[in-house]
């Protein structure tokens, strides 16, 4: 079974260094490893490395040809950078990216910091079955649309009937009032999500070898001192990979949260306005396939650039940690 | 352990089994004699008795067009993003209800009908009020066969009938936004828990002006007086005072305090609201289809002017793919959609005998017992509504006011104009960004105009107004001066 | 095997736990953070519970003036459709969620490697993939054009195959948790690859594999989007498109206010806002209650662990 090397891998590891003993012999002696790697790497080739081609429509003013998807690209007139211009040269594109990246920042650091602390708290607690009870309730908001838990987030805000004002006796019309919004998303967008992130950090724990923790107790290191110096220790290449992955993605915000959330509210669009409503509301009416793939690569290669040069950071600080 | 692995394998193997059988069933197998079936997409639910309708409209189609039609229904809210889709991938397909028309065919998506539809479907094609054809041409081209039904549009304050008698409310004297004041008045000091005037994000006020793109861009022409020049709607003194009005009502309590968000679904059929605003068109015989649909009585009163539009025109456009291998019989497909008596009413109103029958030597329809929601399609996205059957309820009376109506609803002078927005893209999207900032707040009356359109102004000459008014005003002017 | 070493089994239990004042207190925290996660539940079940005009006139409240099962008979309506749906949710979720987690882990357990020559190449070949989106229409021509997979189940399954998201992260627990001197003193007992794959590592990656099927899972359940692109049958429609359906279709109807009169009754009869609250209802309930089962292998993993000399 070793020995069955397809073709296709043979030509997909093509790498650049020299190979010691001859390339065909590294191919036999990674084998295995190959093959472990390859239904993905065969899955990615069809579901990205194939069609992210397609991303040249960024360039191209998009015009439809009777002969299919490919004929049309190929046929439509490329107009450069044309299609990135809204993205920088109204007013709001420097308010926009600024939002983008505080909120993105907000949610890196509060995630983690909250889900690593629910996680160690989950292990440590002494009541198993609550725990379990406690972990299924936490991860429910993450089933939850952002339409509904906007319908939620209304019931409490809501200026006439909503409980808020009625329980503070205040006239406040929230949806109004920008001074509130940086806090109430930054809440809800964590509070959503620590259920599922905090799943990862719970596993690790969980995983982490109890030998460590016998010998810690052996040499009578208090509950505090097991934390800090075996389970968060053993915790940070998991925490470092998960924040330069979320750096990666510095640029994407989450649509729902901050569309759905505020009701589209115009009012407060100086604090909900990011990238990926922008882009929304600026070309829902247009539908313009060129100008929204535009957008898209737009995110991708700053958080591209972003991630290599953490990753790059990372290296320096330490080795291990480092995604590749 | 062993046993995990043991029963994990099992349980894959057998779903496995079960995903590769579901897929078998679902295999389907394409009859082919000689008479083509085409693909057509169509927007909604599947009705229920979708075999039954479309067979006897096939047994039409096969003898008038010599085609087949297979329907394939998209949801209301996914139609947009899977035509999208469908059309940008090239993906064959013969007949479509057109998504974003006038983009998309500049674009080039769909098939030049302009000389096909007088050849093919000639009958459908000559009976299309004239407002269809114009409002439709890009270039001097006709890319869709446009279904004739509301080609005007005005603009109307519906009351619950129920509230008007009770507290004993007149409204016939209203003729615009401005005299609703006294009725609103009226409600509001006798009853506060029920919501005066139910509006909300998306609604748009009615006005002279006709919009060159959509309500949501501020590009406007007075249609009433034929405007010639390309106007901001919130420089416009009318527009603006309705603006003002509403915003009034707004203080008065009239509008709801969330207008501007709010989301909440007031049922037409229900009784927690006193006016609303509704959209209305010459089918829809004064009051009649409302009431209707609402299962209880509606008053409403005109505050706009009837006026044919361009939006109007496009309202539910059917396109033929360029890419279809039988575009000749799409043509004719469509012919006979828009213009048999037999095929519509099948569609419409459901199966015949069971669902309705002809009463009145064949000029009216009774609905019978059968006629139920889900087991027939709506008129305005079917075929020409002028040659449905009417049902037994619509007199000839009303049928006559319909036909002068539409006679005597104002042109808009931009009606056919289609803006090129290629050298403007940027700017445009901009523009829409800003719109969409203090929109909401303007048209529900949530903020004060007097203080937010300067603000909005100068954001939109920020993002490039001006650039876009000269682009579409010149347009516009070789446009007017080729209508000539 | 397990069993046997019963008395030097060393229990999760045991090392992972407060002192009782320190256990209240937190207990106290962790409560009060899943209690504000649950309330969100139980108002969607009250709202799916409330008359659709004491709604209106009310607003959304957290007991209701007058109750109503309206939603939920809507829904019943459509009961054989619903249950046609569930099944294809589950099959789809339980195939997806096998194919993925082997696919997933595999690759991930090549790259985490030091051995494997070529781990940093297929390390960057996934992660770009992260980085990048390939874009709709490109995703959907190659799954109908090359692949032919248009309205059948692969549709909704192959496309979210393979998450690089949970290799990255599977990755590090292949690196942290199964080293390299374990497989090395199989490999000397001569086990093959696949052997040392299946008999040890997967075992010591328990945990690691149970959180990335529960993520696969949780992807699987909630997707709709693969369906709306590929699926045309309604017999194939998985439950989540079917409520987005729905869903999509009142909210179309809420934006298209003031065109009353041109969409039929149908529409407007259903109870739109206790409707939407059932749908989550129906669609939330399955999933969350398989949750205690991955759980399961949180805790089992790391007994496994324990036994590892």
């Amino acid at each position: 079974m070793e020995n069955d090397v397809n073709p296709e891998e043979i030509k997909k590891v093509s790498h650049p260094k020299k190979p010691k003993e001859g390339f065909f012999y590294n191919v036999f002696h990674n084998g295995p490893f190959l093959l472990f790697a390859l239904p993905g790497a065969i899955w990615m080739i069809f579901f990205f490395y194939i069609p992210v081609f397609a991303n040249v429509v960024a360039f191209k003013e998009f015009h439809f040809s009777p002969d299919g998807f490919l004929a049309s690209l190929m046929q439509s007139k490329w107009v450069g950078f044309e299609n990135f211009k809204f993205l920088f040269t109204s007013d709001a594109a420097w308010l926009i990216t600024k939002n983008t990246l505080l909120y993105n920042l907000g949610f890196i650091s509060l995630n983690l910091i909250i889900s690593v602390f629910f996680a160690i708290i989950m292990s440590e607690l002494r009541h198993k079955r609550l725990v379990k009870v406690y972990q299924t309730s936490m991860l429910l908001p993450y089933f939850l649309s952002w339409v509904i838990i906007g319908y939620f987030v209304m019931a409490f805000l809501n200026p006439d009937k909503g409980l808020l004002n009625m329980m503070l006796h205040t006239d406040i019309n929230w949806y109004a009032e920008p001074k509130y919004w940086p806090f109430i998303l930054l809440f809800i967008g964590t509070w959503k999500g620590i259920g599922y992130n905090s799943i990862l950090y719970f596993a690790t724990v969980m995983g982490i070898d109890p030998t460590y923790y016998e010998a810690a107790t052996v040499d009578g290191a208090n509950k505090w001192q097991q934390i800090k110096n075996i389970t968060i220790p053993q915790l940070v290449p998991l925490m470092t990979l998960m924040s330069i992955l979320a750096v990666g993605n510095i640029f994407r915000a989450d649509f729902g949260l901050f569309y759905q959330v505020p009701q589209n509210s115009g009012a407060l669009y100086n604090v909900t306005s990011v990238l990926d409503t922008y882009i929304f509301n600026g070309l829902t009416s247009t539908g313009d396939i060129g100008m929204s793939s535009a957008a898209s690569l737009y995110q991708s290669v700053v958080g591209c650039v972003l991630l290599v040069s953490t990753n790059a950071l990372v290296r320096k600080l330490d080795g291990e940690s480092a995604l590749f | 352990m062993k046993k995990w692995v043991k029963r994990a394998v099992g349980l894959s193997l057998l779903a496995i089994t079960a995903v590769g059988l579901t897929a078998c069933g679902s295999k389907k197998s394409a009859s082919d004699n000689g008479t083509p079936t085409l693909l057509m997409y169509q927007i909604g639910d599947k009705p229920k008795n979708y075999d039954k309708l479309i067979a006897n409209t096939n047994k039409v189609l096969e003898k008038k067009a010599g085609a087949k039609l297979k329907i394939q229904y998209i949801g209301w809210g996914d139609y947009k993003q899977k035509m999208s889709v469908i059309v940008s991938s090239g993906e064959k397909y013969d007949i479509a209800k057109a998504d974003n028309y006038a983009v998309n065919a500049q674009k080039g998506a769909y098939t030049d009908l302009t000389s096909l539809l007088p050849k093919y479907a000639k009958s459908a094609y000559d009976d299309l009020d004239p407002a269809y054809i114009k409002g439709n041409k890009i270039d001097g081209k006709l890319y869709t066969m446009p279904i004739n039904s509301n080609i005007y549009s005005t603009q109307v304050i519906s009351f619950n009938k129920k509230y008007l008698d009770k507290y004993n409310i007149n409204v016939d004297n209203i003729n615009s936004y401005d005299d609703l004041e006294s009725a609103f008045n009226q409600f509001h000091s006798q009853n506060k828990k029920v919501l005066t005037f139910s509006t909300g994000p998306n609604l748009r006020i009615g006005s002279n002006l006709d919009f060159a793109i959509d309500q949501n861009y501020p590009f406007a022409v007075n249609a009433v007086d034929s405007g010639k020049k390309i106007i901001n709607p919130y420089d416009d003194p009318a527009y603006l005072a309705t603006l003002k009005k509403f915003h009034e009502y707004y203080k008065k309590g009239y509008i709801a305090k969330d207008a501007a968000t709010d989301n909440t679904d007031r049922p037409l059929s229900g009784d927690t609201w006193f006016a609303r605003q509704e959209t209305q068109g010459p089918f829809d015989y004064g009051d009649h289809q409302l009431s209707q649909t609402a299962g209880q009585e509606i008053v409403s009163r005109a505050v706009s002017p009837a006026i044919k539009s361009t939006a109007q025109a496009q309202m539910y456009n059917y396109v033929v793919s360029n890419n279809s291998d039988n575009k000749e019989k799409a043509v004719k497909v469509l012919g006979v959609m828009n213009s048999d008596p037999e095929v519509l009413n099948g569609l419409v109103y459901g199966e015949k005998g069971k669902a309705w029958k002809y009463v009145e030597d064949d000029k009216r329809v009774e609905l019978l017992k059968g006629y139920k929601e889900n087991y027939h399609s709506a008129p305005w996205q079917t075929g020409d509504n002028n040659k449905i059957t009417p049902t037994k309820n619509i007199t000839d009376e009303m049928v006559q006011t319909r036909i002068q109506d539409t006679k005597d609803a104002i042109t808009s002078p931009i009606l056919g104009f289609q803006f090129k927005t290629k050298n403007v893209k940027t700017e445009l999207t901009n523009i829409s960004n800003v719109m969409n900032k203090y929109l909401a707040g303007l048209q529900t009356g949530t903020s004060d105009p007097e203080t937010t359109i300067p603000k909005m102004n100068k954001e939109l000459k920020k993002a490039g107004y001006d650039k876009v008014q000269k682009e579409m005003q010149s347009q516009y002017d070789t446009f007017l001066k080729d209508q000539k | 095997m397990i069993n046997k070493k019963k008395k030097k089994k060393i229990d999760s239990v045991s090392v992972h736990s407060f002192s009782k004042g320190a256990d209240l207190f937190f207990n106290i925290v962790v409560a009060i953070f899943a209690i504000s996660c649950l309330i969100p539940l139980f108002f969607v079940v009250v709202i799916s519970l409330t008359d659709e005009n004491a709604l209106a006139t009310y607003g959304y409240r957290l007991w209701p003036k007058v109750w109503s099962f309206a939603g939920y008979r809507y829904l019943a309506t459509m009961g054989g459709e619903l249950l046609r749906s569930l099944w294809i949710s589950i099959l789809v979720t339980v195939v997806g969620t096998l194919i993925n987690s082997t696919f997933t882990s595999t690759y991930a357990y090549a790259i985490s490697r030091n051995t494997f020559k070529y781990r940093r190449f297929f390390t960057v070949f996934c992660l770009i993939t992260m980085l990048f989106s390939p874009g709709m229409v490109a995703n959907y021509i190659v799954v109908t054009n090359f692949l032919h997979l248009k309205d059948t189940l692969w549709a909704l399954i192959l496309p979210m195959a393979v998450s690089p998201f949970n290799i990255i992260v599977m990755r590090t627990f292949f690196k942290r948790q199964v080293s390299e001197s374990i497989i090395e003193s199989a490999r000397i007992d001569g086990a093959s690859e696949l052997r040392i794959f299946t008999q040890i590592v997967i075992p010591l990656a328990v945990p690691g594999i149970a959180t990335i099927s529960l993520f696969a899972a949780l992807g699987y359940w909630n997707d709709w989007f693969n369906a709306l692109l590929y699926i045309q049958s309604d017999n194939l429609i998985p439950l989540q498109y079917l409520l987005m359906k729905i869903q999509a279709n009142i909210e179309m109807l809420s934006a298209s206010s003031g065109m009353g009169s041109q969409f039929g009754g149908s529409l407007l009869a259903i109870p739109k806002e206790a409707t939407r609250m059932a749908m989550v209802v129906i669609a939330t309930l399955p999933i969350a209650v398989s949750y205690p089962f991955f759980q399961k292998y949180f805790v089992r993993g790391l007994t496994i662990g324990g036994v590892k000399e």
